[in-house]
């Protein structure tokens, strides 16, 4: 079930009033209807990966406890370490298996060794890397004694399974979320109404932005090698904005969905186009994903302590996971690699938390060192997000090398989907830009005065601009 | 109604009311729009083939061209009409017979009239179903022309309900073909090059070998919609030739043509009428040089002194 779908404009309407009216008498009502409300979520896409998911829950859910019960630090070691092995031991299955055997292979057929290898084949359980990170921070935080396990068990299911963000997050903190799931929420006016706009934001984000420029990143990409060096440089910026309104589109609809309950989920994307330097980018792209690496992976490793050499072997290893989190792919490890070296020089330098708040704050225009930051960081990404967008990495070098080849001679290319290349360029430059920009300081842009005006003027823009032919799955369902 | 009401919160009261003030807006903003975007496609005659069928004055044919790419790239009314026969091409790329069959419903609705139809059934044979994008351009006239709706009430659809009842949907889930950009070139008055060219739109390029085409290996014996346009042509007394189109020598099961032909005898199999390569930009496409041979050979072979031969 998409969010952008007829069968979800269905289902919250319906778990809403149930919620409200009929489960609003008791906490326990509450949190019985949103778990399976989100269980029949999950369950619409493929029923058999319920079991999978129900599985996650159980374990880290009763290691949770045995750990904290646990009378010697062995005994605790090993509940926390089976937790872990069986979490990641389910995503490695699913998500890399195929990977690690298809490259062992290659690498086998590269030195004259031919082999086959048994691959598994099967569908990647969607929202598995989700979940599984979800389960996972849990674990770590009792493990660590920051939190105490959850003895309820269904609060800790809905925890992890609600279904806002089950599939693709945020990732969600149980020290942020479980205190909301354990309270009894009340209706909240202001709260309710702002999940509506920040709803209609999102959708507009996915349909009409994302949407529309995935008809064109994909005609071009697909496409690379009959197209001018100004066409491939326009696909790559296409694609930015179609991954950036796809996944903070989705990000805003599951924030505003969760308002509608009364719950505040992770902010995940703060304008990140906006970012005068790539750490700032990594401040404000992904949050919860970004924030999980660094406290469970970048701060254990050491962090910024010790020395040059260990902060960049830190800063490399959490970039290239991060890679590799998104997906079984070289093509993901070389993003994660080229933004690990866009950030070192500004970890060398000390540079790397010099732009905290959001860009000309409090003024219309920014500096002009703040537009080249701007600028500079943007195309830094859009080069970068051409290997994420790209199939293989053989095709990102190509995609890349018939842009240096600088052929702009010619006219505006015509693509397949009987488009110019050009067309959607003022919809992103003079409406969707200026928007954000002048938004940057909210969540969205329905704020201040005349939001009613403005919540219209949105649903009449998604009716007339939305590529509801094109509509399709959200890219991170498949991470 | 004031006891419903006060069952909810004076905060649920406020929000359901806010969200009902939007639903409501959202339906008038699709009646608006759905009653813009037809009364704008309700004008226009520059734009699309249907368009022009559903708009244009009625006028005399010697020659109508119907089918899919395989006659809309192949055949040029330019040089019909060299030989002093008023012909227009109407065949449109993705068309299936379903479409081919309603174009010629629409053009004698409109009271035209034709002495010869040129209907390319050959692949397109083995789809009895609409071709959903070439559908689209038929779907903003569906609550306004009869002959749309009835044509498409009898066919395989399960969508037509709401693409008729419920405002601006079908502009909506057709945005690419009926949408905001489609309605912009149609207020700007854009021709299509389609409509300057008499309904040809000719092919660049030549063919590169490389992997055979394949066609049907199962045939489709008796097309619905292949019969409805035999019907349409009788009961209007106008000479229907039905041929196969060329395709070029590098496919597989070429038996397709002669099969087809024996269980639909009328058909004239000019599948091998033209097979260099050179004729061709992909092997169902003739390039431009190759729709001028093409062309040639069917004014010769049925054509010659302005009159359609007999079969």
């Amino acid at each position: 079930m998409l969010f952008n779908s007829l069968n979800f404009a269905i289902f919250l309407p319906v778990v809403f009033v149930l919620y409200w009216f009929v489960a609003n008498k008791k906490l326990r009502h509450q949190n019985l209807l949103l778990l399976a409300g989100s269980y029949y979520f999950y369950a619409c896409w493929d029923w058999r990966f319920l079991f999978l998911l129900i599985f996650s829950i159980g374990l880290d859910y009763l290691t949770g406890i045995k750990m904290y019960e646990s009378k010697t630090a062995a005994n605790k070691k090993f509940w926390f370490w089976l937790s872990v092995c069986i979490n990641l031991g389910f995503l490695g299955v699913f998500k890399y298996y195929d990977f690690f055997a298809t490259s062992f292979a290659e690498s086998l057929s590269a030195l004259g060794i031919q082999v086959n290898v048994w691959t598994l084949k099967v569908i990647l359980p969607v929202g598995i890397s989700f979940y599984t990170f979800h389960g996972l921070s849990y674990v770590i935080d009792i493990y660590k004694g920051r939190i105490a396990p959850e003895r309820n068990l269904i609060d800790y299911s809905l925890f992890v399974s609600y279904f806002p963000l089950l599939v693709a997050g945020p990732i969600e903190r149980a020290t942020h979320l479980l205190p909301q799931v354990k309270q009894k929420r009340t209706f909240n006016y202001n709260k309710a109404i702002d999940g509506f706009y920040q709803i209609l934001w999102g959708l507009f984000k996915k349909l009409v932005i994302a949407d529309s420029c995935a008809q064109y990143a994909n005609s071009i990409f697909g496409q690379y090698e009959s197209m001018n060096s100004a066409t491939l440089l326009l696909g790559a910026f296409y694609f930015a904005f179609q991954i950036y309104g796809d996944f903070s589109g989705y990000s805003d609809i599951a924030l505003g969905t969760s308002k509608l309950f009364g719950i505040d989920l992770l902010r995940n994307f703060n304008y990140p186009y906006f970012s005068r330097d790539i750490a700032e980018f990594w401040r404000r792209w992904h949050i919860s994903l970004s924030t999980w690496f660094r406290d469970y992976l970048y701060i254990p490793l050491g962090g910024s302590k010790g020395g040059m050499p260990a902060k960049i072997r830190n800063t490399f290893i959490i970039f290239l996971v991060s890679g590799f989190w998104h997906g079984a792919n070289w093509t993901f490890i070389a993003w994660g690699a080229l933004n690990a070296l866009y950030f070192l020089p500004l970890l060398i330098s000390g540079k790397n938390r010099t732009n905290i708040e959001i860009v000309a704050k409090g003024r219309l225009f920014p500096t002009l060192r703040e537009l080249g930051g701007i600028i500079v960081t943007f195309a830094m990404t859009v080069f970068a997000w051409i290997f994420f967008r790209s199939a293989t990495v053989t095709d990102a070098f190509l995609y890349i090398k018939k842009i240096l080849a600088f052929d702009f001679s010619g006219k505006v290319q015509y693509l397949d989907i009987e488009r110019y290349t050009v067309e959607l360029l003022p919809l992103l430059l003079l409406v969707f830009l200026p928007v954000e920009w002048l938004s940057r300081e909210h969540e969205h842009p329905v704020f201040g005065k005349f939001k009613m005006g403005k919540a219209l003027l949105i649903i009449a823009t998604i009716l007339v601009f939305g590529a509801f032919s094109n509509a399709g799955d959200f890219i991170y369902f498949q991470f | 109604m004031q006891a419903i009401l006060s069952i909810f919160s004076f905060n649920m009261r406020r929000f359901l009311i806010h969200i009902g003030i939007y639903v409501a807006a959202t339906l008038l903003l699709m009646f608006a729009f759905d009653g813009i975007y037809t009364a704008i496609y309700s004008k226009s005659i520059v734009r699309n083939k249907v368009q022009l069928l559903v708009n244009g004055a009625a006028q005399h044919y010697d020659v109508i061209i119907v089918g899919s790419s395989r006659a809309e790239n192949h055949l040029i009314p330019e040089r019909f009409e060299r030989q002093g026969l008023k012909t227009y091409n109407i065949a449109m790329s993705g068309a299936n017979l379903c479409e081919n069959a309603l174009q010629l419903k629409l053009f004698f609705d409109k009271g035209n009239t034709a002495n010869t139809i040129l209907l390319q059934a050959d692949t397109n044979f083995q789809t009895t179903t609409p071709a959903t994008g070439i559908r689209a351009y038929a779907l903003p006239y569906l609550r306004q022309n009869e002959v749309v709706y009835d044509h498409y009430a009898k066919a395989e659809q399960s969508n037509l309900f709401a693409e008729r009842r419920v405002p601006f949907y079908r502009y909506m889930i057709y945005d690419t073909k009926i949408g905001f950009r489609e309605v912009a070139f149609t207020i700007l008055k854009k021709q299509n090059n389609l409509i300057k060219t008499k309904g040809f739109w000719g092919l660049d390029g030549v063919l590169h070998r490389g992997a055979p085409s394949y066609l049907p290996k199962k045939i489709v014996k008796h097309n619905r919609y292949y019969e409805e346009i035999k019907q349409i042509c009788k009961t209007r007394r106008v000479k229907l030739i039905a041929f196969e189109a060329p395709f070029c020598d590098n496919i597989v099961d070429r038996g397709y043509f002669k099969q087809l032909q024996k269980h639909n005898p009328e058909l004239y199999d000019y599948s091998g009428a033209v097979l260099a390569d050179s004729l061709f930009a992909t092997c169902g496409h003739m390039n431009r040089k190759g729709a001028e041979v093409f062309t040639d050979f069917i004014l010769q072979t049925h054509f010659s002194g302005k009159k359609a031969t007999e079969k």
